[in-house]
């Protein structure tokens, strides 16, 4: 059997071994490979950077677990450590049943609870939870809050005992959307009930990598202000705020490896498929 | 740090369940199953709670109270759901499904045909060919970038206009364009395929990561797991040499 023949049938354990090794080295030995900041991130910052003292933003926390560990738990904790960092009204809700609990998991974070030390609950943030309904739900939220949030916020506190609730209505009470999404119900849907309703919502969203290629036209159209692709995203998100932990850094390091990884498997794999084929055409 | 039994016990948990998860790329095994049908029950079992506490709290208790008998008609309209396990009335359960379909799509065709129709071809018409920075002068990659949604946006319709017949020169001319659009969907359908790539590396670490916050517990249930997987394929190899 052929060098190329032999690699064509080599066992997928093995690959799999050797990732777990590739993506192991930098996460137990720190290598502090560069990371560049993309422009998408940088715009992503500004967006919030550029909300006027007392702006009302809402935090959509559109998760589930599986996609909270690598890509959107990093995120979430970075934008809202930049949020309480900054002088705004936060209102953080979920369309997600299993993204409401996550809220208050992203709370727990050092540089979270840190940014948040002096901000107070009901006045300066508000957990309304989940709201049912997918798309039906953002719509009716759209349209009438407090109607919606009958039961009250997370804890059942009704809205009434919450000043910051006080001026929200509808949708168009909100500057800004930070929504960050594992899927549908997410920022399309978004799009679709809330910043049709209210054209002048900005809207930034953090997304799992492979939505991002669907979110990146709402982007090019200007509809969607910028976008955090996936872990990469995060962890220049985590740089440009100073928040990067030697975890973090890490993290990005297994990142860069595994891409390698991939990257060789996808050469050797496509030089074998040429160099067989080549061979074929002769015989 | 001392660490509590608590936080110990959710560590060497998650250690279990994670690995067990990811030995499926090492063989099937009873490991494996065990994750799978667990993360299952406690899926549903979690959603059953939450949406089980939430039409209680808006629907049910207003209607007890007297407060709002109205939700009396969605709730009696969401109980026809149960007629899917009758044959003789499960004609009954397609009520809820036609109010659920039809209010869902005409919600999403409202907000559709301005935020994913209107106002994704008003900014691609609105493109400049030739774009100048009121500083900076000429920008070459913006206006290549420009060029490039417009060929493409082009492209890809002309693939999917079947409307033309082959044969003639503008149908020609329309295939030769929609060359251009089956290149723009293949870069397209790559550029998703190493982003799903990249999530999945990414979710993987957040595990590993997880899994390194204690050494024994990892290493632990990876002996344990692969010694498992081991004997039960030596077990199935042997069951099948007996047949």
């Amino acid at each position: 059997m052929s060098f190329w023949k032999k690699l064509e049938a080599v066992d997928v354990r093995i690959i799999y071994l050797v990732l777990w090794i590739a993506i192991g080295i930098p996460l137990l030995v720190p290598i502090g490979l560069p990371l560049a900041i993309s422009p998408d991130t940088v715009k992503y910052k500004e967006a919030i950077d550029a909300l006027p003292a007392g702006s009302v933003i809402a935090f959509g926390m559109d998760v589930s677990p599986a996609g909270w560990g690598g890509e959107l738990g990093p995120q979430a904790r970075a934008t809202a450590t930049h949020v309480f960092r900054r002088p705004l009204k936060v209102v953080f809700l979920s369309f997600w049943e299993t993204g409401a609990p996550l809220i208050e998991t992203a709370w727990r974070d050092p540089f979270v609870a840190a940014a948040m030390k002096d901000k107070k609950y009901g006045v300066d943030y508000v957990n309304l939870g989940w709201i049912p309904g997918t798309e039906t739900g953002m719509a009716s939220f759209a349209t009438d809050v407090w109607k919606v949030l009958e039961k009250g916020d997370y804890k059942g506190t009704k809205l009434a005992d919450l000043p910051i609730m006080a001026n929200i209505k509808t949708v168009n009470d909100f500057t800004m959307l930070i929504c960050i999404e594992t899927g549908t119900p997410g920022g399309p849907e978004y799009l679709r009930q809330w910043q049709a309703r209210n054209p002048r919502l900005k809207v930034v969203v953090g997304s799992l990598g492979v939505s991002v290629p669907a979110n990146m036209a709402y982007v090019a159209s200007g509809q969607i202000v910028s976008i955090l692709r996936g872990g990469r995203g995060a962890a220049e998100y985590q740089r440009l705020l100073n928040i990067a932990t030697q975890a973090d850094v890490q993290g990005s390091d297994a990142m860069t490896m595994s891409h390698v990884v991939v990257l060789l498997f996808l050469l050797v794999g496509n030089a074998g498929y040429f160099a067989t084929r080549k061979k074929a055409g002769k015989t | 740090m001392a660490v509590d039994l608590a936080t110990m016990l959710g560590i060497y948990v998650y250690a279990l369940y994670a690995l067990s998860a990811y030995s499926f790329t090492y063989r099937d095994n009873s490991f494996f199953k065990f994750a799978e049908h667990s993360f299952l029950a406690l899926a549903i079992g979690y959603n059953a709670s939450v949406a089980y506490g939430y039409v209680r709290r808006t629907a049910i208790d207003p209607i007890l109270t007297g407060r709002n008998m109205m939700f009396l008609v969605p709730v009696l309209v969401g109980v026809l759901f149960v007629f899917f396990f009758s044959k003789k009335y499960f004609w009954l359960y397609r009520f809820p499904i036609a109010l659920i379909t039809g209010s869902g799509m005409g919600l999403a065709m409202s907000g559709t045909i301005s935020a994913q129709f209107m106002q994704q071809i008003i900014p691609t018409i609105q493109l400049p060919l030739y774009v100048v920075h009121p500083v900076l002068g000429f920008q070459p990659l913006d206006t290549l970038n420009n060029w490039l949604i417009i060929i493409m946006v082009l492209g890809t319709l002309a693939y999917f206009f079947f409307s033309i017949p082959p044969e003639t020169a503008l149908g020609k001319a329309t295939s030769k364009l929609g060359l251009v659009g089956r290149w723009t969907m293949m870069i397209a359908f790559g550029s998703a395929f190493g982003n799903t790539v990249m999530t999945r590396m990414n979710l993987f670490i957040g595990v590993y990561k997880n899994l390194l916050r204690d050494y024994t517990s990892f290493l632990g249930f990876a002996a344990l797991i692969l010694i498992v997987a081991t004997l039960e394929r030596q077990r199935a190899r042997k069951a099948e040499q007996k047949t």
